[in-house]
């Protein structure tokens, strides 16, 4: 049975696959890295690795209003997911427990405008997007690949 | 630099780094590529290295500042640097390759420009100790 686990990042909700996710850590401190791509801004130590942190405030969206500020302080969770070779760190403000998706009622986008959403359900009233992380690692590793001088 | 493996890179860059401490970021440099250290404001240092951001050195201007000439690829090059350095031995290290996801070759950048070739982490916990720029590299 397939599951999805959702998180807050401020006001938005979303979701990826439980298989994804290797651990749900506290606040995790991180570093910028210069010239990083924003959605990718800097790395975190964990199991001995540094990782890549995502940004979700930096997610391409075509929001409606204003745009997502940065907060001061650290999100008090973080989600380490894996996919396409790549371990990510993602910083978030309130983790669910793992809902089956088998229980949701996943809709094609309609309300949403966010990029590498791959459908939408209701969650406690608000609208969560299910992510589609291999679509977002694989987007950034082709971008910095084609930006490289040849 | 002897391709990804953390200990033949380490092994490579000498025994030690100098942690340097900025405002907003630690870099770290290999003691292998220093040449020399010259006092701040010393005549006829050579030119100043560009790093991959402006680099801020810690200074509570009771400690002063160095400049520590490194060798680079373009010859020797300048940076200046708070006082308040930290020697840390390779083996206290684990160095790891930058994450594919925090790479972007900006092309507007100019190419002289020393690139973070690394992520230092402590042997020891999850820290992120610093970002390694080899000037060589």
């Amino acid at each position: 049975m397939q599951h999805v686990i959702p998180f807050r990042c401020q006001t938005q909700w979303y979701a990826v696959d439980a298989s994804l996710v290797e651990q749900i850590l506290g606040a995790q401190n991180w570093m910028p890295v210069p010239g990083a791509p924003p959605m990718f801004p800097g790395v975190m130590a964990w199991r001995g690795r540094a990782t890549a942190v995502l940004d979700l405030l930096h997610l391409p969206q075509e929001l409606v209003g204003e745009p997502l500020a940065q907060k001061e302080s650290q999100p008090p969770r973080t989600l380490v997911a894996h996919t396409d070779g790549c371990t990510l760190g993602i910083p978030a403000d309130e983790v669910r427990e793992a809902l089956p998706v088998e229980n949701l009622q996943l809709l094609p986008l309609r309300l949403s405008r966010v990029r590498f959403a791959q459908s939408e359900f209701e969650l406690g009233g608000q609208i969560a997007v299910l992510l589609d992380l291999s679509a977002l690692v694989r987007s950034v590793i082709e971008t910095s690949a084609a930006d490289r001088p040849r | 630099m002897k391709g990804d493996d953390p200990r033949g890179v380490a092994a490579d860059l000498g025994g030690a780094f100098f942690m340097i401490q900025g405002i907003h970021l630690r870099w770290g440099l290999p003691t292998q590529r220093i040449l020399r250290i010259a006092s701040e404001g010393e005549p006829e240092l050579p030119p100043s290295l560009p790093l991959p951001a402006e680099f801020l050195p810690f200074d509570d201007s009771s400690l002063g500042r160095w400049t520590l000439i490194l060798d680079t690829r373009d010859g020797p090059r300048a940076v200046l640097v708070s006082r308040f350095l930290e020697l840390v031995p390779a083996d206290q290290v684990n160095l790891q390759p930058l994450p594919a996801l925090c790479q972007r070759e900006r092309t507007s950048e100019p190419s002289n420009t020393a690139r973070v070739t690394h992520i230092a982490l402590a042997q020891t916990g999850d820290d992120v100790l610093f970002l390694l720029i080899d000037p060589l590299s």
